[in-house]
């Protein structure tokens, strides 16, 4: 019973990150209507950069802060440079591009960084907190912590401020957004930095605990995709439910039912499952197509 | 360039194509050869990513799964059931068709997005079974191969002879393929993309014919890896990771996705780009593969074949006969999706 | 100078070419309606001055050129569209609706035009809080109507509002135009097919076929003519 209870804890942990990089994944799909495949591999990059500066001899917050804001910048003319001058909007053509940056974005990091493991020290002190059998580390309830705070300054962003109700009505309709003098260029952009900001973000948590090499964040980005896509793409709220399920599934399922090795596939499993039964998503709105 | 005459090329050409591929192990050095057939084990899987994605419209990212499938399948047969390496491709082959109706089912009710991301969760399973399975697979150390050398009364050696099943195998995917671009079937797949909802009212069974695309591709996959298994000689689940499935899409749109030329573009540069980019710096294959392609995107959105169509056109040829956008051709899609449903109904 | 004036205006989609030279101008304050058939190229001419299809010719704006501006810019300069079919934020609340027409000005001039708008449709303030998707075809004409007005436009832009509206609803639209007019004074563009109400409130009127402008004149000698009255009033 208390060993269920920590599993489902250290799950908690992991669906944290899983969390963060499928809200990135919502935020583009929502402005853009793009799911974009490179995002693991972006946020990859964008960790390295926090590891850059910390061997630098920057503390690991401030380095954090500043891979933020670089990925927000990058994210910003990722947008601009590439997705928005596209010559055609064919999803086909749009995947290939992500696929490229997605192969682009990791033979950069190997050539600049090496395909050697390297550690990237924790945001929080080391440490734990224990309540009779169950031990939290610092670790978890500051992923947990932070991945709260994101999601309730998101919230506010997009329901209390005009930035919000301009990006959102940029993602519902960019035309009459346009007619009403709304720059939806500029919003997508901002969509773009942000996402890019979760998924740096994403990667600086997950680094210290299951480190850092150009592969790391492709199994991030599965169970991300597979958390978004469950939660309906459009909906911010499922992508984190779902990504904190997923976690906790994979760690019970790795732990109880087939072993470490396997532990990916439970959650890939469900995913068909669920996609099978409810073809949108389990929060999804299912989209009527005009002929 | 007369239209009679441009037909009659546009025939001969898979011939002569044919003609010089078999003349190539004879002709060039055996690393050389090597290359080439490597590059030919990837013709099949491009094929089938030119039914599924090219005319079915639908993003397939796991035919590295299936490719992988094949090339364990014919890796277990020979090694420890001693089957003729001939024999295994057929059962490489129909093992990933099986697969490919099983998985295709419930994933075709999928649209757009979803289908991709469910095809990308195979690809990065895949390799974690094949782990997974050690007794079977040999798991992360991979798995050896060791053909016999062919008789000495062949007059060939091993290299040219692997060579020439390669060439066998792509031979006869491109002509299959070719057939069925140029046919029905082909004609029902691109109507179904272009309009999903009114090839359905058409009387289009749109799934069967998803699945039936689907599953092809991922036969064909499976073929080409049982080849790539025999070329190469060792395997090893590492080698069919995400970075292989993106490569083949990559190359399939680099090369020209609407036609089977466009695969064998594609194949020789999947493995051309990573032999010059090696020159340079071992890892910055990707980074040259990624730069090409957005360079390609941006200058060249149809790929190699949508160049030369484009360019032919600029000689006042009319290019070849296929696929042209014009309302007629729409419409004569959507009649053959009627006639490919009756088809569907009765064959199946 | 004339508020909005139009000059020797080419504009069409792709290779298509819809309107072939037109010129026109709406002076302050005025209503001015341009009348033609479906494919006439009415809604192509109003897409054209928002920059939404390439467009050739002259465009200005008080004086100032906008022929060659992007659409969020053409706003900005002061051109208010609403476009057939509405363009309402259907995943959004009236409320949003109007504060996202509001965002671009400072928040007291935006509340002056949010309650004019309020006041001019009723049902507008009964159902502040539900989704746009859900309102009636007439409701949602009202709310385009008011976003634009509340994103303070000099000129509106008005294609077809009475498309889909049946006759009563549509008498109701525009008289709301009427009022708004009266109050606030804001020019208006108008196009329609239907003429009956539409060269009830405007002041001058123009008729548009395949693409060219066939003839001008005060709406009231418009009304007069027997084959406008023919042609688009059914008479």
């Amino acid at each position: 019973m208390w060993a269920l209870l920590q599993q489902t804890i250290d799950g908690l942990e992991s669906g944290a990150v899983y969390a963060a990089l499928a809200l990135a994944l919502v935020l583009i799909h929502r402005s853009t209507g793009l799911l974009n495949f490179a995002q693991g591999e972006i946020a990859m990059f964008s960790t390295y950069v926090a590891f850059s500066l910390n061997q630098f001899g920057w503390p690991i917050w401030l380095a954090a802060v500043s891979a933020l804001v670089v990925s927000f910048v990058a994210g910003m003319i990722l947008e601009r440079a590439l997705f928005r001058p596209l010559p055609t909007k064919e999803p086909l053509a749009v995947v290939v591009v992500m696929l490229s940056l997605f192969v682009g974005f990791n033979a950069l990091a190997g050539l600049i960084w090496s395909y050697q493991v390297q550690r990237l020290p924790s945001l929080f002190p080391a440490g734990m907190i224990s309540i009779d059998r169950i031990s939290f580390s610092f670790d978890a309830v500051g992923t947990l912590g932070v991945l709260l705070l994101v999601c309730v300054l998101l919230y506010l962003l997009f329901s209390r401020t005009r930035l919000g109700l301009m990006m959102r009505g940029a993602a519902s309709d960019a035309e009459s957004s346009r007619l009403l003098g709304i720059r939806v260029g500029t919003m997508f952009g901002i969509g773009w930095g942000l996402a890019a900001a979760l998924g740096c973000l994403a990667g600086i948590l997950m680094a210290p605990r299951l480190f850092l090499d150009p592969n790391a964040m492709q199994g991030v980005l599965i169970f991300a995709i597979a958390a978004a896509t469950v939660g309906g793409l459009d909906s911010a709220a499922g992508a984190v439910v779902s990504g904190l399920a997923i976690g906790v599934v994979e760690n019970l399922a790795g732990a109880y039912v087939v072993g470490s090795d396997l532990r990916a596939v439970v959650p890939l499993v469900a995913i068909v499952v669920i996609l099978s039964l409810r073809p949108a998503g389990l929060f999804g709105t299912q989209r009527a197509v005009r002929v | 360039m007369s239209r009679a005459a441009s037909q009659f090329g546009i025939q001969l050409a898979p011939l002569v194509a044919l003609a010089v591929g078999v003349a190539v192990p004879f002709l060039l050095d055996s690393y050389t050869t090597f290359q080439l057939a490597t590059a030919l084990s990837y013709l099949p899987a491009l094929l089938g990513l030119v039914v599924i994605t090219g005319l079915g419209g639908q993003i397939a990212l796991g035919n590295g799964a299936f490719f992988a499938l094949g090339a364990y399948t014919t890796g277990v047969l020979i090694k420890s059931y001693g089957w003729n390496e001939l024999a295994t491709l057929p059962a490489a082959g129909l093992l990933a068709f099986v697969v490919g109706i099983v998985l295709g089912v419930p994933s075709l009710r999928l649209k757009g997005h979803f289908l991709a991301v469910l095809t990308l969760c195979l690809a990065v399973v895949a390799p974690q079974l094949f782990k997974h399975f050690e007794s079977i697979t040999g798991g992360v150390g991979g798995l050896g191969i060791f053909l016999a050398d062919p008789p000495s009364w062949v007059r060939i050696d091993a290299t040219q002879r692997n060579y020439l099943i390669a060439l066998a195998i792509a031979a006869l995917s491109f002509a299959s393929t070719r057939a069925v671009i140029r046919g029905h079937i082909g004609r029902a797949l691109r109507a179904v993309r272009d309009n999903e909802a009114i090839a359905a009212s058409l009387g289009a069974n749109v799934t069967h014919l998803k699945v039936a695309a689907f599953a092809y591709s991922a036969a064909l996959a499976g073929l080409g890896g049982g080849v790539f298994a025999i070329v190469i000689g060792f395997i090893a689940p590492d080698n069919f990771t995400l970075g292989f499935a993106a490569l083949l899409i990559i190359g399939l749109v680099l090369g020209g996705k609407d036609s089977e030329w466009g695969a064998l573009n594609g194949c020789l540069l999947v493995v051309g780009i990573p032999l010059y980019a090696a020159k340079i710096d071992q890892t910055a294959s990707g980074l040259v593969f990624a730069l090409l392609v957005l360079t390609a995107t941006f200058l060249a959105p149809a790929g190699v074949v949508g160049l030369t169509r484009r360019l032919a056109g600029y000689w006042g040829g009319t290019g070849d006969a296929a696929p042209n956008r014009s309302a007629n051709a729409h419409l004569t899609g959507l009649h053959d999706a009627g006639a490919a449903a009756g088809h569907c109904h009765e064959g199946k | 100078m004339s508020l909005l004036s139009v000059a020797a205006l080419i504009a069409g989609y792709g290779p298509v070419t819809v309107v072939r030279g037109v010129s026109f101008t709406v002076e302050e304050g005025e209503a001015c309606v341009i009348l033609g058939a479906n494919g006439a190229g009415k809604t192509t001419i109003l897409r054209a001055l928002s920059g939404l299809t390439w467009r050739r010719g002259r465009i200005a704006l008080g004086g100032r050129d906008i022929a060659t501006l992007e659409p969020d810019a053409v706003a900005r300069a002061g051109i208010g569209h609403v476009p057939q079919g509405r363009g309402t934020f259907k995943d959004l609340t009236v409320d949003e609706n109007l504060r996202l027409a509001a965002c671009r000005r400072p928040a007291r001039e935006a509340s002056i035009d949010r309650d004019l708008v309020l006041d001019l449709f009723p049902r507008l303030r009964e159902r502040l809080g539900q989704l746009a998707g859900y309102l009636s075809g007439g409701e949602q004409q009202m709310l385009a109507i008011g976003r634009a007005l509340v994103c303070g436009s000099r000129v509106l832009l008005l294609d077809e509002p009475s498309l889909g509206l049946s006759p009563l609803v549509t008498a109701q639209v525009f008289d709301a135009l009427r009022r708004l007019r009266e109050q606030r004074g804001v020019a208006m563009l108008i196009v329609e097919q239907n003429a009956a109400q539409s060269l009830a409130l405007a002041d001058r009127g123009y008729v548009l076929e395949a693409g060219s402008i066939v003839a001008a004149n005060h709406a009231h000698a418009l009304i007069g003519d027997e084959g406008i009255r023919r042609a688009y009033l059914g008479v």
